[in-house]
Order: structure tokens, then sequence, then C-alpha cells
């Protein structure tokens, strides 16, 4: 039976007391960036060889993203900037503007705009090329912890917060077209639900949701209604946004993967299509929280907290 | 693209765009305006021969065309994208035709020399690297041919025609049959319209129609190839219905519509049909005394709407399909207009317990407003939503508006070295 099989360890001795938080694909999936403290050290799956990219930044940060053409890596800060490093020519752009820290970041598939959420409850996109904010998007309440904007069309952001809402904004106008919400738990006596992470289909037509009290639910945000839920037992209110996304096995008979991390360190990997749980990974994390999964081609990353981050491949051994 | 499914229908369908949205301040004398495909990018062709492509999401320019040599000299008669997106033809006042590749924009890829200023070129998309091209005083038009090191052209004529001293005076336009892209029309400076028929066998002039008794400035078709118009000097833009049989052994020519300025007798600079089986007629008019862009519904012939904003005589005219926009650039200040379809913010998308209602309605309860719903038929219902098979992988084909979104869709590349040197000049 087909499952992820641990490839290797990217990290040999991660720094204590710092936070990892972020590790993802380049878009051609040869490399791995990971954010470390100021620093993203960039790993080459096939040779294993690791680079140093030093930003400017003074905090640690939050997420990073990968331009399209795989030349270029924006990061988003605690001290409430943005850095565009392009890997060989150093920094393009320092953004300034948001007044809180940036928690995450979403390029365009055209690689034009750069899209920011942040703590200071707003989402701005920003022009590449010259580095200026073209608009800023200041429609929830709360922190914005989660943006996405899908691969194949440009023309729609996703944003995920702590208020509990889902907005779906016309990247042209700035406009909120749409806003999903857990109608159930809305009204909840706990409260709202927090939102975690966003993330959608490959073909833009669904988003996966992940919200802090560990379920993830897809969305078909156009009909506003939920489609698949992956629950894990009892779900109370958690603390780290831990990190999630959609593999695609290169096989085709095999339908895409929802591929989980959960705050005790432990990976869980459900068929999107039957729900059904395929693989359960533990001992890895040390119960470090998983912050960071990101997937490409046929190989899936996980980072948690501590530092630890391991590759591990699809196969059907 | 989904931001379309989340907006009003109503207005997203709109079939002309009615607001000026975006005005591209251009640093030169614009002469022409063509979007990509997608409509992503605006090339713009300057009178001084520089071409500068515009980012339509940004609005700022991307890359300027020939920035290390060998851009044109003359004012830019013609721009046309390919079907890729990735090469741009352009041709000229300065005698050439240039090809440029968009992966590097710095100097022409490919490039022939005329014999006189260029009116008008065009990729075939027939054939790879071919292009059709009118030229000053040419009898007729010229098939270039760019697949080799060397491009080479030949006269779109048939041999019957070089025996035939019957005088159409010289070609300056012509357009591709978008169904039969072998069938070409063309048109003259004494007013004829040429059908010409290309195979491997060669060329072959399939019928000849006179249409006025001056010459043609433009010929548009539709889309959906039912259609064509043709704007000539005698101040008319005449409107012509074209059945073809499938075998383009008969063809059949008959006048719809003319359009004319009654009252200022205006000439009209450029036209444009609308999308499909072209239900609208867009064109501006000649003379400092108009500003706006005049639309017709074609069916009936009447006018149903002003494109007003600018101050100052419009140009050319691009129309985008998948973005539904309209540019066109002014004689003066060589700025770019954009046309589009403004939606206003819709609030209930932010609130979706709310509705937005245009006035006062008198509450009325739903028949199951209050039901006690039972929770173990709601649960239910919801795991059934869950069972429906999904799809996460396969894209669109269409998007809304009925665009066909499977073409392919060419990227240009961002040039680093231009930010960093921007960047350090803004140091300095």
């Amino acid at each position: 039976m087909a499952r992820f099989k641990l490839k290797t360890g990217v990290l040999d001795n991660p720094k204590s007391g710092v936070p990892y938080t972020c590790a993802k694909f380049s878009p051609q999936g040869d490399v791995v960036a990971l954010c470390d403290d100021t620093d993203v050290l960039l790993y080459n799956i096939e040779s294993g060889k690791v680079s140093i990219v030093s930003t400017t930044h003074g905090e640690p940060m939050s997420d990073l993203c990968w331009s399209p053409d795989s030349k270029c890596i924006a990061t988003a800060s605690d001290d409430f900037t943005i850095s565009i490093m392009h890997i060989e020519y150093g920094e393009l752009h320092h953004l300034v503007g948001h007044t809180a820290p940036v928690t995450a970041l979403a390029y365009t598939s055209k690689g034009n705009l750069l899209c920011s959420a942040s703590m200071d409850e707003s989402i701005k996109v920003w022009d590449v090329l010259t580095g200026t904010l073209l608009r800023t998007m200041s429609a929830h309440s709360e922190p914005v912890v989660s943006i996405d904007i899908p691969h194949c069309d440009p023309s729609i952001i996703s944003s995920g917060s702590y208020d509990g809402l889902i907005r779906i904004f016309d990247t042209a106008t700035g406009h909120c077209l749409k806003t999903l919400t857990y109608d159930k738990d809305w009204q909840s006596e706990n409260g709202v639900v927090p939102i975690s992470q966003v993330k959608f289909s490959f073909n833009g037509r669904y988003l996966l949701v992940k919200s802090l009290d560990g379920v993830l639910k897809l969305w078909d945000f156009v009909q506003g209604r939920v489609i698949r839920t992956f629950k894990l037992g009892d779900s109370n209110q958690l603390r780290y946004s831990c990190g999630m996304d959609i593999f695609y096995p290169p096989d085709e008979s095999t339908a895409p993967l929802v591929v989980s991390g959960t705050e005790q360190g432990d990976i869980y990997v459900w068929n999107c299509q039957n729900k059904q749980l395929l693989q359960h990974i533990q001992d890895k994390h040390r119960a470090s929280p998983v912050m960071s999964i990101s997937c490409r081609n046929s190989y899936m990353c996980s980072l948690s907290l501590n530092g630890e981050c391991y590759i591990w491949e699809w196969t059907n051994e | 693209m989904a931001n379309l499914l989340l907006q009003d229908p109503f207005s997203v369908l709109k079939e002309f765009p009615e607001k000026l949205s975006q005005v591209i301040e251009t640093p030169l004398q614009s002469s022409c305006v063509k979007f990509s495909l997608y409509g992503d990018y605006l090339a713009v062709g300057c009178s001084n021969g520089a071409i500068i492509i515009y980012d339509m999401d940004t609005g700022n320019p991307i890359t300027m065309l020939g920035n290390r040599g060998g851009s044109h000299v003359r004012s830019i008669q013609s721009l046309d994208w390919s079907s890729s997106g990735r090469y741009l033809v352009s041709s000229s006042r300065d005698w050439y035709v240039k090809v440029w590749d968009l992966r590097s924009p710095g100097h022409p890829l490919k490039q022939m020399k005329f014999n006189s200023p260029l009116w008008n070129c065009r990729w075939n998309n027939l054939n790879p690297w071919q292009c059709i091209a009118t030229a000053f005083e040419q009898t007729n038009a010229l098939l270039i041919d760019f697949q080799h090191d060397i491009p080479s052209f030949k006269k779109l004529c048939c041999i019957e025609e070089n025996a035939n001293s019957g005088d159409y005076g010289h070609t300056l336009v012509f357009c591709i049959h978008p169904r039969y892209q072998n069938l070409i029309l063309t048109g003259t400076s004494k007013g004829w319209i040429k059908f010409y028929k290309m195979n491997n066998d060669g060329i072959f002039l399939i019928q000849q129609e006179k249409f006025a008794n001056s010459n043609a400035k433009h010929m548009i078709i539709s889309q959906a190839g039912d259609k064509i118009a043709v704007n000539s000097s005698d101040r008319t833009i005449r409107q012509y219905s074209l059945e073809v049989s499938s075998d383009l052994s008969v063809i059949r020519l008959s006048l719809e519509h003319k359009y004319q300025d009654v009252i200022n007798k205006l000439q009209w600079n450029s036209i444009f049909f609308s999308n499909n089986s072209a239900e609208y007629l867009v064109a501006s008019t000649h003379g400092s005394s108009a500003h706006e862009l005049y639309l017709w519904e074609t069916n009936t012939g009447t006018l149903v709407r002003v494109l007003e904003g600018p101050e100052e005589e419009l140009l050319d005219i691009d129309w985008n399909f998948y973005s539904m926009c309209i540019a066109s650039n002014g004689l003066e200040t060589g700025n770019v207009y954009v046309w589009s379809i403004v939606i206003p913010p819709k609030w209930s998308a932010l609130a979706p317990d709310f509705e937005e209602i245009e006035e006062n309605v008198e509450y009325q309860e739903k028949e199951d407003e209050f039901d006690q719903v039972d929770e173990l038929e709601q649960q239910q219902e919801l795991d059934q939503a869950e069972e429906v098979l999904i799809d996460l992988k396969t894209k669109e084909d269409f998007d809304v508006r009925g665009n066909d979104l499977t073409l392919p869709r060419f990227i240009i590349p961002i040039n680093y070295e231009d930010i960093l040197m921007i960047k350090r000049w803004e140091r300095l």
C-alpha cells in the first residue's frame, strides 16, 4: 500500500529557543526553503546541500513564499516588514506598511503581485516590480493568519482570521466577494473558532480550511458549502496554527490526500475522496507542534516548532 | 475566473464595458494598442518607434521592446501577439517588420525590411511563424515567413491576377476568417474586397466585390466569422453579413448597415467588434471635436452607448473579451484609456446572514422558517453532502463569459536586474 516513507532529515542541529515556523518546497520542487531565525536555509533535496540566504529582518519570520519562477523568496517577519529576496542577487524590496507582525504571504501565479496578511487585521497587495503598495483590504476584526491564491487563477485571494471568518477577495478591486463561516460553530457558547490555515485546491474550485479546534473542512466556496470534514476525536482549543497541505499523488489512480500536522507532533493523512485515514505518522517530531506541511511532486516536507524537519517520499513499497 | 462566479451574474455578463476605469499614462505619443490574449498585458506602440508592455494588474510598464538595441525608429503601425502569447510582431513606418520574444525583449528576435512603410502585420495562425502584412503602395498583401534564419516573403495573389489588368488599387487592409483560417479577406484603396483561399496547391482568388469608391481604412471580422465591417475614407462604416460555404467556393456578402456621423460628417479612426457573433460595434472618431467611443448594436444599427471620459481625440481601439476591457489611446497626451465593467461591492458578501434589498420589504414568515429541525436529520443531510464525488485537479475549460481557458497563457518573466538597477538609481 502506498504511503509516506521517511527520506531524509533536513536540519542536523536546530538552534534551541528559536521557533521554527515555516518550510516550503520551491515551485520546481527541488529545494526546500526553511525559516531559521532571521535567515532562510535552502536545502537541495537531491544533493543534500544547504545554503543560507540572510535577510535584513530584525525579528524571526512567520512565513515565507516562493515566487512562481523559483528565483525569489518573500519572507514575513515579526518586525512588521516583508522582504523579497532574490536567491542570487539578494534583497530586492523591503516592504514596510503593516503595523503588526506579518503572518502570511502569497504570490499570484503570474508572480507580479504579492499579498500579505498581518496581525494588524489587514491584507495588503504589493507590486513586486516596484515594491509599492497597491491596495489594503481591511475586512477582518482579528489577526489574519493565513492567505492563499489559487495556482491557476490569480483573480481571488482567500483569507482566514482569528475572528472565525474565511473571506474571499477580488484581487483586482480588493472587494470582499464571499464570506464562509462555520455557521453552527459560529454561534456556539465557546465563542468563535479561529481559522488557522486556508489552502486552495489545485484547480482553484475548493478551499481547504483548518481551524484552531484541529478540524479540517473542504469548502465548495462558490456554493458556500462544506463538502468534506476531516476530524480527529475530541477537538479543543489549540495554541498553534499547525500546518496542512493537499498532496496530489503522482499515480493518477489515487485521490488527492489531505496532510495535516497536530500540536502533539503527529501527522495525519486522509484520502480526500472517501475521508479514510490512510496514514498516521508518529514519534518523529518529539511531541513538538508540526508548524508547517508542504507537498510537491512526490514529496512532503514537515517541520516542527523545535526545528526538526523531514522530507517524506510517497512510495508504493 | 472564480471572481466572476462570486459576483452578481447580471453585472458580470454585461456585454460591453461602460465605465472608464483606468488611465495609463504613457511618456510618449502612442499610436496603437493591443491586449495579450487573456488581457494580462497591454502592448502600446508609440510614434517614435518604442513599444511598451504594461501589466494590467498593476498598471505599470514592465518592459520596453528593444531597450538593448534594435527597436523601431518610426511610428508603430500595428502590433499582434502570437497565439502562445510569447511572441509579438510589430510593423512600422521605418519599413521594418520585427518579431519579439518576450522571454528576452531587449533585442528583436527576427526582422525583415521592405521597400516601403508597413501598414499592418498580423500572425497567420495556420502556419507557425507566418505573418500577413500590408505595405504602402503595394498591390497585394504580403505573406512573410519567419520560420528560417533569413525571413522571406511572397505576394498574396494568384496567377490569373497578374495577367488581369484590372485596376483594383493597392491592398491596405486584411483580415483572416476565424473559422476557415485559410480564407483571407483583403481591402483595397479603390474600394474592393477580395477573398483569397490558401492551400497546398497555392493561392486562389475566390471572389471580389466593390463596396465603395474610396479606400478601405480598416476591415474587421467577428469571432464567429459571420459579420465583417469596413471603415473607409468616405466617412462610412459598412457592415456586411458574411456567408461562406464549407468548401470556400461560395461567398455571399450582403450589406446590413452603414454607420455615419450624420451631423458632423466625421471620419472614423478605428473600429472593433464585440465577441462571438459581434452584437456590438465600437468606433473612435477623427477630429478634435469628438472625444468619445461610439457603440452600436449591430442587429438594429442603433447607437446604444457613448463611452465618455477622455478629453482628447481617440485613435486605436482594442477590446479584450477575457477581462471585458476596451482600451483606446489619445492623440494629444498618448495616454491609454481603459473602460471596463465595474461591479460595485456587495456588502452582503461580508455578512452572509444579511441580505441586500432595494427597498423596504414587508416581513413574511417563510413556511419552514421556525420549524424544529431534527438534529439527526440535519446531520444526515450534511453527511450526504460529503459523499458527492469531488475533483480537486481538473481545471475549468471555459470562464463564465464562454472564453476558452485551455489556450496557452504566457507569463512575461520578471526582469530582476531591472529592479536592482532602478534601486541603485534611487539610492544615487
